[in-house]
C-alpha cells in the first residue's frame, strides 16, 4: 500500500518532495496521507462513537490551524464592500424594426418582433387609418431550398396577430423545412408586407431520419474561418 | 496484474461539472452555496474517490468537463475564502449534531460520519491549498482523467443568432482551459448537448476533435445499424459521440433510475429545513431563509412522507449492486453488438452532470468507485475509455448530417425557448449584434473604451448562460434567474449606449470590474468577423478633405430605363461625379444587375423589396420600396456613413426622402420631372389623387425644388402653392457623345428607300406625345412631297390605335412603326433623318428635341412646355401651335421646301446645345442649389 511506502521513505528521512518524486505523486498527496494519520480514520464506517471532548479537541486543533494559516493567506488585501452598481434592466424596446424566428422544435417555432413608432406612423399615413385599427398579420412561408422573391414559396399560412402581442409561438409546422415570416397589414383583401425575417430551418423528427453517407469534405485551410457549406440557423453578422 | 481477456467494447463515463458564475461582492448570498455544496458533496468526494482508486492501483479513465465559469469560481480567492468560512461553520454544526443526536445511536452514527467526513474534507483542502483545479490536472497528467471544457458561460448554441457570438463563447472557453491546463482540449462538452448545424464548423476552428450530442441526434433507423455504439463524423470532420439512451436513463430517470432507490439518502430531508430555527439559525442564510446543509438523516424509503433513518452500510451495498447491474447491462449489450460485423468495437457513452454524483445522489461517487473497481478486478469484457483513446484506436466513422438537437425535454429547444423564458432572446440577439458592431467600430479604442468594451463582452457572455432560461423553465429560483439576466443584459446595453455616445465614467467601469472579475484576459476583439473582408468600397468618413456626399433617390436608373427620369439622373450624377462630388444613387433592384457598383464615378446602390414590382400591387410596391430605402440608409449609418444632402427625383421616392430629412436632419432637394396632373391633364382617379398628394408633400417638404423648364416651374408652383422663388429652373442637358455615334451596323435601307426623306418621331406612344398628330398631318405632306417617309419609333399603349389610323388613311408603306428601339438605333435614325418631329401636347422638358439637335438633326416641335423654351422658331428649329394639325402640316412642308434654312437652324441648334445644355454647367448650377441649402442662403439663383 502506498501509505506503507510513504512511512518507509519518511523513516529514511526523505523530504516530502523526494517522497513525491519517488512515488510519482504530488507533494500535496503525500502530505495528505501523512496528515490523515492525525485525523480519525474510518470516515465511512461509522464505528466509533466520539465523546464530546474528543470532538472539541479535534475541532479546536483544526480551528487554530485554519485561523493562523489559511485565513490570512486567503484574505485578499483591502476592498470587498459591496459596491453599488447603479444598473438598469435592458430597455423594453430598441427603436429598431426587427422580426426574428427561433426554432423551438421540429414542428414549432417562436417569432418575436419590434415595430417602431415611426414605422407605425408611416403605415398609418399610407393607409389613412390609425395603426391600432389595422389588422396585423404574420405570414409564414415555406421557402425550403428556394431563393425567395416574395411569391415563390412552396406554401404559406397566415396568422392574425393579437394587438398587444410582440411575440408568437407557431405550432403544427412541417419538420425539416425552412421558414421565413412576413409581418404586415391585412388590407382590402391583400397583405402589405413591411418586415421580413431571416429564414430558419426546423429539424426532422428523430425516427424519420434517412441517413445518407455524405462525401467527406476536404478542409484545406487550417487557419481561420471556414465558410458555411449549407444552410445554418445562425450567420455571420453583417450590417446589411 | 490479472490477465485480462481482450475487451469486446467500451464504456465512456463523462462527467460534466458546471455552475453559473455566482460570484457577488455582497456576502451571504444563497447562490454561492450552490458552489460550496457542489464542492463538498460532489467535486471533493469525486476527487477523493479518484485518489482512493489510484492509490489502490485501480486503473480507470473517465472524461471530466469543467466549465469556464466553474473554473473561474474555483480559482477565485474571495470565493475560496468564503468557502473556508462556510466549511468551518458546517463543521461546527456537524459537531453540534453529534452532541444533539447522542441519545439516538442510529442518528448519532450518521452525525459522526458527517462530522468526520467534513473534517476530512477540511484537511484535504488544507493540504491542497484549497485549490481543486491542480488536482484535476494531476489526475489528467497521470492518465486517469481526460479533461475537457465547455463554452465560456455555458450558452445555449441553438438560440444564438450570430457566428461571432458562438465563436466568442468557444474561443473564451478554450482560452480559459488553456490557462489552467496547458494545451487545448481535445474535445468539448456542448452545453445541454445543444447542437445546431454549423456548430461543428466553428469548433473546428479551434482544433476541437469531438463533442457529445444527444442520442436521438443519431438515432439509428433500421437502415443504419452501423451508426449504433460508435461516434459519427460531422460534415466538417468532427466526431460526435451520442449519449447512450439506456445507460443514461438507468442513472438519470427519476422514475426508474438508481438514485431513486429507497435505500439511498433522501435529498429533501435536510436539517436545514427540519430543525427549529433557534438551533439552525446560525448555519442557514442570515435572513432566516432555510437552506440545505448537506446533513441529512433519512433515506428515500418509498413514496411516503414517513422517512426512515438512513443506513450507510445498506446504501453502500446498494450502490455496489447497482454498479454491478449497470455493468451487466452494458456488458450484455456490448457482447451482443460485438457479434454483428463491425469495423469498430462498440462503445457506450454515458454522460452526466458531475453534480449528480454526491450532491443529488449521495451515493453517486460510491457508484463510480464500484464501477471502476469492477471493471478493473473482474474479468469483464468491457473496459473504460475516453473519446480520445477510442478515436486513437478507431478512426473511420460514417459521415452524417447532425440535426438541431439537445438533451432537454423532448429533445430540442423547448426547455430554453418557451413561454416562460423566450422573452430574453430579443435582448440577447440585440446584444449579439451590438457587440459585433462595437467590435468593428472601435478598432483603435482608448484605454477606458477598451475596458468598457471588454466588460460589455463579459456581460453579454454572462447574460447568455443557459442557466437563466433553464431556471425560468423549471421555476426553482425564477426571481434570481430573472434578476441575473436583467442585470447582465442591462449592463451590456448601458455600456453600449455610453460607448456609442462617448460618455464613459471611470468610477463606473472600476466598480464593474470589481464586481465581475471573470475572464480577466478576454479581449472584445473576439467578436470581430473571422474573415476581415471589408465591403468592396469603404463607405467611411475618412475620405480626404471630407468630401460632400450627395444622395440621389431615383426609382429608375440604368439599366432600368422607362422614361426620361432614368437618363436625366444618370447624366446629372455622372457630371457631378466628374466634378469631384461623391454621389450615391439609391435605386430599385434590377434582376441580374449588381446590388452595388460604381459607374463612371457614381456609387449605385440597387435595393430590393419584399416583392418585385411585377408581382405586387403598385402603390404597395412603392411603399415597400421606400421602406427598403430607409432601412438601407439606416444600415449604412451604422457603418458610419452619412450624407450631406438628399436629392429626390419625382414622387415615387417622396416618403423616403421626407423621412430621411426628418430623421437625419438633412437638407432635401426635389426635382420634379413631370407631374401627375400634367400627364393626365387633371386629377381624376384615386390613384392620381394619391400621387398628386405625394408630389405636394415632397415639394412642400423640400428646401428647394428643381424643374426642367419655366413652364414646369410655373405649373409646379401653382399646383402645390409654392413661392416662385423656391422653384429653380435647371434644364436637363444632353451629352452629344451619346447621340452622335451612329453604329457601324446601322442599315438605313431597313427603314427607308435610298431616296426617301425620313421624318422621325421618337417617343412613348401615349396621347400626350402627339404621334397621332403626325399621322393626321402626314397625308397632305405626302401629297406635296411623296419622297418622304414617316418613321414612328417607340412603344406604348397607343401603338394599335396609331397603326389603325395609318391604315385608315391608306398610308401603307409610307409609315413605319419600329416599336421600341435601342439608343444606338435611335442614333442611327437621327443621323439619317431629314427631320425630327415632336408634336407633344404635354412636354415638361423635351429631351428628345435636345438629342435630335445634338445629332445635328433639324427639329419641329410643339410650342408647349419645355419644348417651347428649347426651340426658338426659325432660329434653331421650327415650332407649331400645340395640338394643331394644320400648323404641323404647314411647318413640315416648309421644312421640306427649305433645306438650307433647315441646315442653318440645325447648326445654330448644335451651338446652343453646347452652351446652354451641357451637363457640366448644369451640374455646377445644381451644386449651387445644394450649397444654397447647406449654407442656408436665401434661395435665388442670382445670388450665386
Amino acid at each position: 500500500m502506498v501509505e506503507t511506502k510513504i512511512k518507509e521513505l519518511r523513516e529514511k528521512k526523505y523530504t516530502i518532495e523526494q517522497i513525491a518524486d519517488e512515488l510519482g505523486m504530488t507533494t500535496g498527496q503525500v502530505r495528505y496521507r501523512l496528515y490523515k494519520k492525525a485525523v480519525l480514520k474510518g470516515s465511512n464506517e461509522g464505528e466509533n462513537m466520539l465523546t464530546i471532548s474528543e470532538v472539541e479537541t479535534e475541532f479546536k486543533t483544526n480551528e487554530s490551524i485554519t485561523n493562523s494559516v489559511n485565513r490570512d493567506r486567503l484574505n485578499p488585501s483591502g476592498c470587498n464592500q459591496a459596491i453599488f452598481l447603479n444598473t438598469s434592466p435592458p430597455p423594453p424596446y430598441y427603436g429598431e424594426n426587427d422580426l426574428r424566428i427561433m426554432v423551438q422544435g421540429p414542428t414549432s417555432i417562436y417569432v418575436y418582433w419590434e415595430i417602431t413608432w415611426p414605422l407605425m406612423k408611416i403605415i398609418a399615413e399610407y393607409l389613412y387609418t390609425p395603426y391600432e385599427q389595422l389588422n396585423k398579420l404574420l405570414r409564414i412561408y415555406d421557402v425550403t431550398d428556394i431563393l425567395f422573391n416574395g411569391v415563390n414559396a412552396h406554401w404559406h399560412r397566415d396568422i392574425l396577430v393579437q394587438p398587444t402581442k410582440d411575440d408568437q409561438f407557431i405550432h403544427e409546422l412541417v419538420p425539416g423545412r425552412t421558414y421565413t415570416i412576413d409581418f404586415g397589414i391585412q388590407y382590402e383583401g391583400r397583405m402589405i408586407t413591411f418586415l421580413r425575417s431571416k429564414p430558419k430551418s426546423t429539424p426532422l423528427i428523430a425516427d424519420t431520419y434517412q441517413y445518407k453517407e455524405l462525401v467527406q469534405y476536404l478542409i484545406d485551410q487550417e487557419e481561420g474561418r471556414i465558410k458555411p457549406r449549407g444552410f445554418e440557423n445562425f450567420s455571420a453578422y453583417t450590417i446589411y | 496484474m490479472p490477465v485480462q481477456k481482450d475487451e469486446l467494447g467500451y464504456l465512456a463515463l463523462v462527467l460534466h461539472a458546471h455552475l453559473p458564475y455566482v460570484r457577488h461582492l455582497e456576502e451571504d448570498l444563497l447562490e454561492e452555496r450552490w458552489l460550496f455544496e457542489a464542492m463538498n458533496e460532489s467535486y471533493i468526494p469525486l476527487l477523493q474517490t479518484f485518489e482512493q482508486l489510484s492509490s489502490e492501483g485501480v486503473e480507470f479513465c473517465l472524461t471530466f468537463s469543467l466549465s469556464p465559469t466553474l473554473l473561474s469560481l474555483l480559482d477565485d480567492e474571495l470565493i475560496l475564502k468564503r468557502y473556508a468560512i462556510h466549511l468551518d461553520k458546517l463543521i461546527e454544526l456537524a459537531g453540534k449534531e453529534t452532541a444533539r443526536t447522542r441519545r439516538d445511536s442510529k442518528m448519532n452514527r450518521l452525525a459522526v460520519m458527517y462530522f468526520k467526513k467534513l473534517l476530512n474534507i477540511r484537511s484535504y483542502m488544507q493540504v491542497i491549498d484549497y485549490k481543486l483545479i491542480p488536482q484535476f490536472k494531476a489526475f489528467a497528467k497521470r492518465g486517469y482523467l481526460e479533461l475537457i471544457t465547455t463554452a465560456a458561460t455555458h450558452g445555449y448554441m441553438p438560440a444564438m443568432e450570430t457566428e461571432e457570438a458562438i465563436r466568442a463563447q468557444w474561443e473564451i472557453g478554450v482560452q480559459v482551459f488553456e490557462q489552467h491546463f496547458e494545451g487545448r482540449p481535445k474535445g468539448v462538452w456542448i452545453p445541454e448537448c445543444g447542437y445546431t448545424p454549423g456548430l461543428d464548423r466553428i469548433l473546428r476552428e479551434y482544433g476541437i476533435g469531438y463533442f457529445f450530442c444527444d442520442s436521438h441526434a443519431i438515432s439509428s433507423g433500421q437502415n443504419q445499424p452501423t451508426l449504433n455504439y460508435s461516434p459519427v463524423t460531422t460534415r466538417y470532420g468532427i466526431k460526435a459521440f451520442a449519449r447512450d439512451q439506456e445507460a443514461s436513463s438507468q442513472v438519470w430517470s427519476s422514475k426508474v433510475g438508481y438514485p431513486g432507490d429507497y435505500d439511498y439518502r433522501e435529498y429533501y430531508r435536510d436539517i436545514g429545513f427540519d430543525l427549529p430555527l433557534s438551533y439552525i439559525q446560525p448555519y442557514i442564510h442570515p435572513a432566516g431563509i432555510r437552506v440545505h446543509t448537506g446533513l441529512k438523516y433519512y433515506r428515500v424509503t418509498g413514496p411516503t412522507d414517513q422517512k426512515q433513518v438512513y443506513d450507510i452500510k445498506t446504501a453502500t451495498n446498494k450502490a455496489a449492486l447497482h454498479a454491478g447491474h449497470f455493468l451487466d447491462r452494458c456488458r450484455h449489450r456490448i457482447e451482443e453488438e460485438a457479434n454483428n460485423h463491425r469495423e469498430n468495437k462498440p462503445l457506450i457513452v454515458a454522460p452526466f452532470d458531475a453534480e449528480l454524483f454526491g450532491h443529488w445522489w449521495y451515493e453517486g461517487p460510491q457508484f463510480i468507485d464500484f464501477i471502476c473497481r469492477k471493471i478493473h478486478f473482474d474479468y469483464l469484457t468491457i473496459k473504460l475509455t475516453t473519446p480520445s483513446q477510442y478515436l486513437d484506436e478507431n478512426s473511420s466513422h460514417p459521415t452524417v448530417e447532425l440535426p438541431l438537437s439537445s438533451w432537454g425535454r423532448n429533445g430540442y429547444s423547448e426547455v430554453w425557448i418557451n413561454e416562460e423564458n423566450a422573452w430574453v432572446y430579443r435582448h440577447l440577439h440585440k446584444a449579439e449584434e451590438r457587440m459585433a458592431e462595437l467590435a468593428r467600430k472601435f478598432h483603435d479604442p482608448t484605454f477606458l473604451e477598451k475596458r468598457a468594451l471588454n466588460m460589455a463582452a463579459k456581460q453579454l457572455l454572462l447574460a447568455q448562460s443557459s442557466d437563466w432560461s433553464f431556471i425560468m423553465d423549471n421555476k426553482t429560483m425564477t426571481d434570481y434567474a430573472i434578476r441575473r439576466f436583467k442585470e447582465h443584459a442591462g449592463i451590456f446595453h448601458q455600456l453600449y449606449e455610453k460607448l456609442m455616445v462617448g460618455c464613459l465614467e471611470v468610477e463606473w467601469i472600476n466598480s464593474l470590474e470589481q464586481n465581475y472579475p471573470i475572464f480577466p484576459t478576454l479581449s472584445y476583439q473576439v467578436y470581430l468577423p473571422a474573415d476581415e473582408h471589408r465591403v468592396a468600397v469603404t463607405l467611411e468618413q475618412d475620405s480626404p478633405g471630407k468630401k460632400r456626399k450627395i444622395l440621389m433617390l431615383s426609382w429608375e436608373y440604368p439599366p432600368r430605363v422607362i422614361g426620361g427620369l432614368s437618363r436625366a439622373v444618370y447624366d446629372l450624377s455622372r457630371a457631378l461625379a466628374s466634378q469631384g462630388e461623391e454621389v450615391h444613387v439609391f435605386t430599385s433592384h434590377v434582376e441580374g444587375y449588381p446590388t452595388f457598383e460604381q459607374i463612371e464615378g457614381v456609387y449605385v446602390h440597387r435595393i430590393s423589396c419584399y416583392r418585385d414590382i411585377d408581382h405586387e400591387h403598385f402603390m404597395d410596391w412603392v411603399f415597400q420600396f421606400n421602406l427598403a430605402l430607409l432601412d438601407y440608409y439606416e444600415s449604412l449609418v451604422k457603418q458610419g456613413f452619412q450624407v450631406d444632402v438628399v436629392h429626390a427625383h419625382d414622387w415615387l421616392v417622396s416618403l423616403a426622402a421626407r423621412r430621411l430629412k426628418e430623421r437625419y436632419h438633412l437638407p432635401l432637394i426635389a426635382t420634379i420631372h413631370a407631374t401627375e396632373f400634367g400627364r393626365n391633364q387633371g386629377i381624376f382617379t384615386d390613384l392620381q389623387k394619391r400621387i398628386h398628394a405625394e408630389e405636394g408633400l415632397l415639394t412642400r417638404e423640400a428646401g428647394l425644388v428643381i424643374s426642367c423648364s419655366h413652364y414646369m416651374a410655373k405649373e409646379i408652383s401653382q399646383l402645390f402653392e409654392l413661392p416662385r422663388e423656391k422653384v429653380w429652373v435647371i434644364p436637363n442637358g444632353v451629352d452629344p457623345e451619346k447621340v452622335i455615334q451612329s453604329p457601324t451596323w446601322f442599315d438605313r435601307s431597313q427603314y427607308a428607300l435610298p431616296d426617301e426623306k425620313i421624318i422621325l418621331f421618337v417617343g412613348r406612344l401615349v396621347p400626350e406625345k402627339g404621334a397621332q398628330l403626325l399621322i393626321e398631318a402626314f397625308p397632305e405632306v405626302l401629297a406635296e412631297h411623296p419622297e418622304t417617309k414617316l418613321i414612328i419609333a417607340g412603344k406604348g399603349p397607343m401603338a394599335e390605335t396609331l397603326q389603325k389610323m395609318a391604315d385608315a388613311l391608306d398610308l401603307g408603306q409610307k409609315v413605319l412603326f419600329t416599336g421600341f428601339i435601342e439608343d444606338q438605333t435611335r442614333n442611327g435614325l437621327l443621323q439619317h433623318a431629314t427631320l425630327a418631329a415632336y408634336p407633344s401636347l404635354y412636354e415638361p422638358f423635351g429631351i428628345v428635341a435636345l438629342e435630335a439637335m445634338a445629332a445635328k438633326t433639324p427639329v419641329i416641335v410643339s410650342d408647349t412646355g419645355g419644348l417651347g423654351e428649347i426651340v426658338q422658331h426659325g432660329v434653331n428649329g421650327l415650332s407649331i401651335y400645340s395640338g394643331n394639325v394644320s400648323s404641323l402640316r404647314d411647318q413640315l412642308i416648309y421644312a421640306l421646301n427649305h433645306s438650307e434654312h433647315l441646315e442653318s437652324m440645325a447648326r445654330k441648334a448644335t451651338e446652343m446645345i453646347a452652351i446652354q445644355y451641357n451637363w457640366q454647367d448644369l451640374a455646377s448650377i445644381t451644386k449651387a442649389a445644394y450649397s444654397s441649402l447647406t449654407l442656408n442662403l436665401p434661395f435665388t439663383k442670382e445670388t450665386i
